[in-house]
């Protein structure tokens, strides 16, 4: 894996995240593109590649909030360490498989991150963020899904991204 | 992979996740300053933010207007090339119209205030749907400080959360983590106005009396309590008296006064300034 392309697409997914698609919600919420991200290459590659690609998606996206420095992190390496686990168990050509992956993701990451705020202090409502976060979000990521979790996409993302910059 | 390998990746694991925890928990009560590393994160990311942020606004002016045009396209396929210039000017007329009322509506706002207030553009969102806040392009050199109110002429926005030389977040009222005193304007019943994770327009508002006189239209404003927030901007109309919850308070749903969705432009309030 190529930590740069991973720094590099999560710093515009959440270029995007905070402009054209907070515009833009479907369902109500805003597609975590970090969260698909961490979760193709996660299975593409395994847990500890997920668990690294995890926490540099999330430690960025944690500089961008501003609060709760870490609970991205956390919660995105978590996540991509088990979305890894499913690595060799997988038919990842299936796009329902992986459809079903990236919404069990999401729904995985949403509890994770829910754990952590209640353990920070903060006084979310479990059924509230279930609702109108975790639901949306899951089925918002499984529509999504071909889109970021097919094999071999991030090598022609890498491929495409030396071509423009003659490396 | 050895054990001494292993090992080595568990320890490390360790260190790394007791080092994250320690950082988490530092930085989860309310911080008078961003660490240095978010500040440059966040200042090298706002002109970039800024620039798809227009492009983005100008696109949804776009994708509306065209959307009315389907009709007489269909009708008169032969009128399409015409039709989509036409329409090209008339969107971008209708930006600038629509800036121009903007600006001339905030204007106006400003000259009327009471307030010392400083004008900002919005340039980004959170990334994701478990807060909301905005990033706006005025920040501590502007003289920009943590817990300055942010108002457009139709009401309260949010505060000040944090600032960077060059940008502030804004915590928009809706957020899971806000709490704004808060009265009935009709009654003067005081309660707190509180935001909710994967709130986009509603707020609910929390009275301190169980028998608080509020019904369904009442205009709730800010009751100036907690010393951040001027009295009397208004906050939101109630749509719904909810419940009372275990008999103690009274609680109502609350249509925000701001559309937090589309806002392009803000006041931030000069601190001390109120009634």
């Amino acid at each position: 894996m190529r930590y740069w392309l991973i720094g590099l697409l999560s710093v515009i997914a959440l270029v995007l995240q905070s402009t054209v698609l907070a515009r833009l919600p479907l369902m109500g919420v805003r597609p975590d593109l970090t969260l698909l991200l961490v979760v193709s290459v996660a299975v593409l590659g395994g847990p500890l590649e997920g668990a690294a690609a995890g926490a540099i998606a999330g430690g960025l996206q944690d500089l961008m909030h501003g609060r709760y420095l870490g609970i991205s992190l956390v919660s995105k390496a978590a996540t991509g360490y088990l979305a890894g686990l499913l690595e060799r168990r997988l038919y990842r050509e299936n796009p329902l498989v992986m459809a079903g992956v990236a919404g069990a993701a999401t729904t995985l990451h949403h509890l994770v991150y829910f754990l952590g705020l209640r353990l920070l202090g903060s006084d979310v409502n479990f059924l509230a963020s279930v609702w109108y976060v975790a639901l949306p979000l899951s089925i918002v990521h499984a529509v999504l899904s071909p889109l970021f979790c097919r094999p071999g996409w991030y090598q022609t993302v890498e491929h495409r991204l030396r071509q423009v910059v003659g490396g | 992979m050895g054990p001494v390998v292993r090992n080595r990746q568990f320890v490390f694991a360790l260190v790394a996740m007791l080092a994250t925890i320690s950082i988490m928990s530092l930085t989860a009560r309310e911080r008078q300053r961003l660490t240095l590393l978010e500040e440059r994160f966040m200042e090298a990311l706002a002109p970039l933010q800024s620039l798809i942020e227009q492009a983005a606004a100008s696109v949804a002016g776009s994708w509306l207007a065209l959307g009315e045009l389907r009709t007489a396209r269909l009708d008169n396929l032969s009128l399409k090339a015409e039709l989509e210039k036409l329409s090209d000017i008339h969107t971008r007329l209708r930006e600038i119209e629509a800036e121009n009322a903007r600006l001339r509506e905030l204007l106006e706002f400003k000259q009327a205030s009471p307030h010392a207030l400083m004008p900002a553009r919005v340039i980004g969102h959170n990334p994701d749907s478990w807060f909301n806040y905005l990033i706006i392009d005025k920040g501590a050199s502007d003289g920009v400080t943590k817990d300055m109110p942010v108002i457009t002429p139709k009401g309260l926005v949010g505060r000040v959360a944090q600032v960077t030389p060059g940008t502030a977040r804004v915590m928009l009222l809706t957020d899971a983590d806000s709490g704004v005193g808060g009265l009935v304007q009709r009654s003067r019943d005081a309660g707190v106005v509180l935001g909710g994770v994967g709130r986009q327009q509603l707020l609910t508002v929390r009275l301190f009396s169980r028998d608080a006189d509020i019904v369904p239209g009442d205009q709730i404003v800010s009751s100036g309590l907690g010393g951040i927030f001027p009295r009397g901007l208004p906050i939101g109309v109630v749509v719904r008296v909810d419940r009372e919850e275990y008999g103690l308070l009274k609680m109502a749903s609350i249509r925000a006064a701001v559309d937090f969705g589309r806002l392009e432009e803000v006041f931030v309030l000069g601190r001390g300034d109120g009634p």
